[in-house]
């Protein structure tokens, strides 16, 4: 497939992030060389490769690290808890955390959470399994 | 690179919080120590490299940023080029210059960095903070600077590779540092004790770990070789930069690990050559994990170098003299010119309380941004001293 083809790609904020009735985010993934991201995105940043695909990503990973952070923010009460996670098909999302233990250690098998108003931002979350 | 570049003048205006001086002033007196030192005046400039990471945000300047602060110093009709690389942004002005030297295009180059972060609103400087990473990804996480760095040390002292007490001791040996820096901004020694207390600011981290608000500008006026005469020549040995990627492997190099290595392969030169360096802390205890990015100890390894006292000014490998970004000041577009300022000081001699032992080989490290968890950019710069010690 030529590269041009991505010029023609849906536009990105166009795009599907997560299914929330699904329970997953949405990325990409490369038909050549297999590497998923998120969000998608309009060429394969491991291969160069334009031929991406829209996929579906594992819901459930491994929390690499996290932080109670103290400085509030507009719209975001402190204490609020952040994580890095490792989704168990490779693909490292940063996010909120909740109902992590007090002295929690990681790693920490955790999984992706909706908010049941999904105006909320972000609208998704990564609670233990 | 083909044609020798140099070091010829370096100064700054102390990092702190100056609420009457606006980026014209920080940068004047900057770039007038910058080109005093270098016994040359505006008129010998023949390129400029400006770096600056907020002052659209946060002054309104969004557009020809040196242009209008260095309107203040006489600079025109030079190119001047605008460089924005967030935290970074004053080792990229840097390391442009030392191209534009390097290709024979002009002489004499100006790098400067300025950034005035203290607004009178701190919502509005974490807020403009936050824009150093993709907004796709981060919009409502509050993913502050801190938080990340909070978040890289968890994890390795959740391994067991490093122990609490490493994060409050090398706070400790920051201040101590900046405490003999009279152009620090955070000049008072701390004890474990106070660094423990402190007010939490993002789990390990309490304040006095963090780099804070700063205002503040550094230059430097780079030289064709031997085209400026000082008793002791510095020279830039080695210039890499590199820039964030997605790690799908943990086991991957960082881009800090990439850029030392093709920094250390461009000077013909390794880890243990290093008898200097300024590193990028924005908060204290990062000092460590940069320690294994750059080489200097082995995987794992920090926790026992930073024990062994070799960091420290008196050691075999002083790291951050300066007091690094965390003591000395991280006003962002700034910080990666005052590192090589430190280094000069330092490759001189003339760095004072805080000088190491006759330094011949620095290494000044300047990551920025934010990017799935990595830095969005990093540059590494190896200067030498190439007059001998006598």
């Amino acid at each position: 497939m030529e590269l041009s083809s991505a010029a023609e790609r849906q536009n990105f904020t166009a795009r599907p992030r997560y299914d929330a009735t699904a329970g997953v985010l949405i990325g990409s993934e490369c038909a050549d060389c297999g590497a998923r991201s998120w969000p998608g995105r309009g060429i394969c940043n491991r291969c160069g490769s334009p031929r991406l695909e829209q996929v579906a990503l594992a819901p459930a990973g491994s929390l690499q690290t996290y932080t109670t952070v103290h400085v509030a923010r507009p719209g975001l009460a402190a204490p609020y808890l952040l994580g890095q996670v490792r989704l168990d098909d490779g693909v490292r999302v940063h996010a909120h955390l909740r109902g992590l233990a007090a002295d929690a250690h990681v790693p920490l098998r955790v999984r992706l959470a909706f908010a049941a108003d999904l105006e909320t931002v972000p609208p998704f979350h990564f609670e233990p399994e | 690179m083909s044609t020798e570049v140099e070091v010829a003048g370096v100064g700054m205006h102390p990092f702190g919080r100056f609420p009457e001086s606006s980026l014209k002033d920080l940068a004047r007196v900057a770039v007038v120590r910058a080109l005093d030192d270098a016994g040359l005046g505006i008129k010998d400039v023949e390129a400029v490299y400006a770096a600056n990471g907020m002052a659209g945000l946060l002054q309104g300047q969004e557009q020809v940023r040196g242009q209008s602060v260095l309107r203040e110093v006489g600079i025109e009709r030079v190119p001047v080029v605008n460089v924005d690389n967030a935290c970074a942004g004053g080792s990229t002005a840097l390391r442009l210059a030392a191209q534009a030297i390097a290709l024979g295009e002009v002489e004499i180059a100006l790098v400067v960095g300025f950034e005035k972060m203290f607004v009178d609103d701190l919502d509005r400087s974490l807020a403009a903070l936050e824009t150093a990473a993709d907004l796709d990804l981060i919009g409502g996480l509050g993913l502050q600077f801190t938080a990340i760095y909070a978040m890289r040390l968890r994890r390795i002292l959740d391994a067991g590779l490093l122990e609490h007490r490493h994060l409050v001791e090398v706070t400790v040996k920051s201040h101590r540092n900046g405490a003999l820096n009279p152009y620090a901004q955070h000049r008072k020694p701390v004890s474990a004790a106070e660094v423990v207390a402190a007010r939490p600011i993002a789990d390990p981290l309490t304040l006095l770990m963090c780099s804070s608000m700063s205002d503040g500008a550094a230059a430097i006026v780079l030289a064709r070789g031997g085209r400026v005469e000082r008793p002791e020549r510095i020279r830039i040995r080695a210039s890499a930069s590199t820039s964030g990627f997605s790690r799908l492997d943990d086991d991957e190099p960082s881009i800090g690990t990439i850029c030392a290595e093709r920094a250390y392969a461009r000077a013909g030169l390794g880890p243990a050559d290093v008898d200097v360096a300024e590193i990028h802390d924005a908060m204290a205890p990062a000092e460590l994990l940069y320690y294994e990015q750059l080489g200097f100890c082995e995987p794992g390894g920090a926790g026992e170098l930073f024990d062994s006292g070799a960091t420290a000014i008196e050691g075999r490998l002083p790291v951050n003299p300066s007091g690094g970004l965390s003591s000395r000041g991280h006003p962002v577009g700034a910080t990666g010119v005052a590192q090589v300022v430190e280094l000069t000081w330092q490759l001189r001699g003339s760095a004072g309380e805080r000088q190491a032992k006759e330094p011949r080989i620095a290494l000044a490290q300047n990551s920025g941004g934010w990017y799935e968890g990595e830095s969005a950019a990093c540059n590494v710069h190896i200067l030498e001293r190439t007059t001998a010690w006598s």
